[in-house]
């Protein structure tokens, strides 16, 4: 009996070729797309099962009263250390470590890396094995590294490198060697080696014990309490709640920490189990939202017309329904049979969703920015997902033929006629009209997102970006380092290539040091202060940005000693301190909280967006190299429209002055893209989207169209001997259609505008929500659905009446 | 075999009713070769699917084989004429995706018959049809006549006591016609009860007995 339904089902399908393959077609894009979002989520879900116990592994979270005072990923540099040492019964094991920038070198290979410099109880707390070297052993001796096998194919080409050693400058701009004492397998994605969040997330491949600070300068600020820059992890012990260590950390900070940081300061524990999804103000969590809604309402889409075409296609089984009943089927044998049938159908939709899977997901892992897993690596439950998927929508299709057409009788079925034919036909508009309303609503989001990344990308942003590269330099900040690279600056500006050079420890991609300061004006007191960025450059820094002035000079433009005292506003800051014509501010005194010293303004420039657009302008200002030896940056302004040849020039230069430092330049554009990653990734995903909305969404009008045809050639065959014309017949068809978009159209755009206006609130800049592109989405829609119903009645309306009233 | 007392089927239309069956009495035996005959609309094929349980009457009673058909829930009832009742239509009526050979088949799938004696029964129809050579065409690839001769096959292939026949020559020409006839004939003589439903003076000349139909009523 199966065996028969089996046959037939695949006979019906050969029957309705066209049918079949927009049916199977149209459901394999829409499972397609779903089982890609649910991959990517299961991976999202699956950051930090890496770590051991990690339920028990808490991050030590900062949350500041004034924000920019600190990273809210970081705290107090011994607090995980001080909780340990004093309360043993809470703690069972502790974690912290420095984020470092600097230059590895083997050989002639030299690269700027990102250090992750910790307590040695990195591996075991996190339980990242090795494939050589000892866990136990590996951070516990002075000069030790431990690398990815990813860092020792690309120093020595090989991954058992134990024993080897790796030359690592510091920031006073000494070298030294570090032997390799263990090498470990590339860690999938977790929060504990990619840390940090946005501009500031860095991914490890070099991890060294906390005894080499000493060599980068940075062992006292790791112990010191008033440095907030640490990241802490603390190991509880079983059955410990992480609100029992509140009482103990306030008692900590009472002892430890100035009133001022303490008010400001409030400690909280994440468990490392859950912290990637809440990270970044829960930016896992909302892609995985966003992306789990719109796959389920493409799924939705592509499942309503597979219904809607099954429901179809079932109108012409009435017959062979009668037939059966006359013959002794029952009515639950005709049900399992369509039930067979749809569930049929539906795996082969599955089938060739997974073949699409397999050639879309290099794709979608690149738009998406992260690796999706590929079938083979599919863990035997996940199989399920796709055989339920199966099951339940094959169901779902069946109803309607099983239930329904089952329940007619024998006589009527045996004539072909169908008693609830009107209400269907409503039913089957309003499932469409859904489609349509989901097809604009992402239709028109994507044009708004787009509109925004366009926006970003293109904005005026106060400074010129085009033809700007950035190279980071060798760290040596002391007074001589300085002055070192003033000269080396002044050798670059010497070529024909280069219009302006400018070293700085900021350069504008979002990133500031962070120190941020109260200012106040020197005649008040620092209760009228404001709290502003700092930014440390050099007197170029102005002229290679193109960032102009609102009053006064950028520092000495000359060069050579500056004033010590010399400081530079931005426009929001003076404006802010209370100098509404910049002018004014000329000559004035200021000072800092903390430092008694007066600082003259020399200049303020215009405002300009050193931060993402996402946020407005802060309040800025800029001190001289010289008077804050921090420097990481030099930045290129290049001069000739041969990028290649101006790049190659600097190059040669670079190597004979900085022999030892890597030539890593980055474009600002590109640096600028990269701020906008997620913006963008939303932008292409909604992008597919779209695309997939639309297939289906016209697949079903096709589908709707072409069954209509069929039930009406016998009414066209009529209405032309009575007379009517090709176009009326046209509209006949038209008008069915007309209506459901107008609705669909009123149902949508409330809607889309809703959405679009939420997700712009995120954005202190803002494209306007203009009615222009509801009005193009809406009438695109219209015309490409028009333009299906005229290719698909065009035969008809044109035939001659006699073949199509014979048929019947 | 059959017998049918004061049957009544009506539509209501506007709050009158028009009949489509008017008191009805008839019997009918077994090894009879009854034809119906009347004009379009006198209630022939209304007749013969209330005798063929797929249709049911707003009044009256109905016995088949000693069973009151009416007061049958609708499961006994379908049982009845499964295993009791062929059918043989005007427009043959046959799955068109499925070949000949499964479309004789159907019945047998629907009684629970296993694999092998499917093949047994379906192997000795086709070949009681000379059709042995088509049993693998689909019936659009077949004559009319043909296709008709595989829904007598169809009908025959759970030996019911009775078949019913709505003007089973309907779509033919007179040859093929007359070879339909000849088998109707064959199979009463080999004690099938048979009921059609026919124009033809001719046709209706085959069987034992006729009924003549006026306005839902019999009038002979």
């Amino acid at each position: 009996m199966f065996k028969n339904y089996l046959k037939i089902a695949l006979r019906h399908l050969w029957k309705n070729k066209t049918f079949s393959a927009i049916n199977i077609f149209g459901l394999a894009i829409g499972l397609a797309f779903t089982l890609l979002v649910v991959s990517y989520i299961s991976g999202e879900l699956k950051v930090n099962n890496n770590i051991q116990e990690n339920d028990r592994l808490f991050l030590i979270q900062s949350k500041w009263k004034t924000p920019d005072m600190g990273y809210d990923f970081a705290t107090l540099a011994p607090l995980a250390k001080a909780l340990k040492d004093n309360y043993p019964g809470l703690i069972e094991n502790y974690y912290r470590h420095d984020g470092i920038t600097s230059i590895v070198s083997k050989d002639d290979k030299h690269f700027s890396e990102e250090l992750q410099v910790g307590d040695e109880s990195f591996l075991r707390i996190t339980g990242l094995p090795l494939l050589y070297g000892n866990v136990a052993t590996a951070l516990g001796q002075p000069d030790a590294v431990v690398i990815t096998t990813a860092a020792a194919r690309k120093y020595f080409g090989k991954t058992n490198v134990v024993g080897q050693t790796l030359t690592i400058q510091s920031f006073s701009g000494t070298k030294q060697d570090f032997m390799v004492t263990g090498v470990m397998q590339n860690p999938a994605m977790n929060t504990i080696t990619s840390w940090g969040n946005g501009i500031n997330k860095g991914t490890n491949d070099f991890f060294l014990p906390a005894s080499t600070l000493r060599f980068f300068g940075r062992d006292k600020g790791f112990e010191a309490w008033q440095n907030a820059f640490i990241i802490n992890y603390v190991k509880l012990r079983p059955g410990v709640r992480p609100e029992q260590l509140q009482q103990p950390v306030e008692q900590l900070m009472k002892q430890n920490v100035a009133a001022d940081v303490r008010n400001n300061l409030s400690i909280f524990f994440t468990p490392v189990k859950d912290y990637y999804l809440q990270s970044n103000s829960g930016l896992a969590k909302r892609m995985i939202y966003a992306l789990g809604f719109v796959a389920l309402f493409i799924l939705l889409m592509a499942i309503i017309n597979f219904i809607n075409i099954s429901v179809g296609n079932s109108v012409s089984r009435l017959k062979e329904i009668g037939v059966r009943k006359v013959m002794g089927g029952n009515r639950q044998q005709l049900i399992l049979q369509f039930l067979v049938e749809s569930t049929v159908l539906t795996a082969f939709s599955m089938l060739i969703a997974l073949v699409l899977y397999i050639f879309t997901r290099n794709f979608f892992s690149t738009m998406l920015g992260k690796e999706l897993m590929p079938l083979t690596d599919f863990p035997g439950i996940y199989w399920a997902f796709p055989i339920i998927l199966t099951l339940l929508i094959g169901t779902l299709a069946g109803l309607y033929p099983a239930f329904i057409l089952s329940r007619q009788r024998s006589v009527d079925s045996l004539k072909g006629k169908l008693e609830t034919a009107k209400e269907k036909i409503w039913f089957r508009h309003s499932l469409i009209g859904l489609q349509f309303v989901t097809a604009i609503i992402v239709f028109v989001s994507t044009v708004f997102i787009n509109r925004q990344v366009n926006f970003f990308l293109t904005k005026d942003l106060g400074y010129k970006k085009d033809q700007v590269i950035t190279v980071k330099v060798p760290r040596d900040w002391t007074p001589q380092g300085v002055q070192h690279m003033t000269t080396i600056r002044n050798e670059f500006a010497t070529l024909r290539e280069v219009a302006s050079a400018s070293f700085s420890f900021e350069i504008p991609d979002g990133a500031s040091s962070n120190t941020n300061n109260t200012l106040y004006r020197a005649s008040q007191d620092s209760a009228h202060g404001i709290i502003a960025e700092s930014l440390f450059t050099d007197e170029r820094f102005a002229s290679t940005y193109v960032i102009p002035m609102a009053a006064g000079r950028f520092f000495n433009p000359d060069g050579g000693i500056q004033d010590s005292s010399g400081v530079i506003l931005n426009e929001t800051a003076a404006k802010e301190l209370g100098w509404n014509i910049p002018q004014a501010a000329i000559g004035q005194q200021l000072r800092f909280q903390g430092n008694p010293n007066v600082a003259t303004i020399g200049g303020v420039v215009k405002d300009f967006h050193f931060g993402p657009l996402q946020e407005a302008i802060r309040p800025m200002y800029f001190i001289h190299v010289q008077n804050a030896p921090l420097f990481r940056y030099m930045s290129f302004k290049i001069n000739t429209d041969n990028t290649a040849a101006s790049l190659a020039a600097i190059k040669k230069k670079w190597t004979t002055l900085l022999p030892d430092a890597p030539f890593d330049y980055k474009f600002m554009d590109d640096t600028l893209a990269k701020l906008y990653s997620t913006e963008t990734q939303i932008k292409k995903a909604s992008e597919a989207a779209t695309v997939i909305a639309l297939i289906i969404v016209l697949l079903g009008v096709l589908s709707v169209v072409t069954q209509s045809i069929t039930k009406r050639t016998k009414e066209v065959g009529i209405r032309k001997v009575l007379g009517a014309s090709v176009l009326q017949i046209l509209g006949l068809f038209g008008k069915e259609f007309s209506i459901v978009i107008i609705l669909s159209n009123a149902v949508a755009w409330p809607l889309s505008w809703f959405l679009i206006h939420r997700w712009l609130m995120n954005y202190a800049y803002k494209v306007e929500v203009s009615l222009v592109p509801f009005i193009c989405v809406g009438t695109m829609l219209a015309i490409l659905t028009a333009l299906i119903i005229l290719f698909r009645t065009i035969n008809i309306a044109f035939s001659n009446p006699v073949t199509s009233l014979r048929t019947e | 075999m059959i017998k049918l007392e004061h049957v009544s089927k009506w539509v209501s239309q506007g709050g009158t009713r028009i009949f489509l069956l008017k008191d009805i009495n008839l019997e009918i035996n077994e090894g009879e070769f009854v034809s119906v005959m009347g004009p379009s609309g006198s209630g022939k094929s209304t007749l013969l699917n209330v005798i063929g349980m797929l249709d049911e009457a707003d009044e009256g009673n109905y016995t088949f084989l000693g069973r009151e058909v009416f007061k049958l829930k609708e499961k006994q009832r379908a049982g009845l004429y499964k295993s009791h009742i062929g059918f043989v239509f005007q427009a043959y009526h046959l799955i068109d995706e499925l070949t000949v050979y499964e479309n004789i088949e159907t019945p047998l799938l629907y009684q629970d018959i296993r694999s092998g004696e499917r093949k047994a029964l379906v192997a000795d129809m086709l070949d009681k049809f000379n059709i042995v050579g088509k049993k693998d065409l689909f019936p659009t690839q077949l004559s009319g006549g043909q296709q008709q001769l595989v829904g007598i096959a169809r009908a025959l292939i759970a030996s019911p006591k009775l078949i019913l026949a709505d003007e089973p020559t309907g779509n033919l020409n007179s040859r093929q016609g007359e070879e339909i006839m000849e088998i109707f004939k064959k199979l009463n003589e080999e004690g099938v009860t048979i009921i059609q439903v026919t124009h033809s003076e001719k046709n209706a000349a085959h069987g034992s007995r006729i009924i003549q139909m006026l306005d839902a009523r019999i009038e002979s």
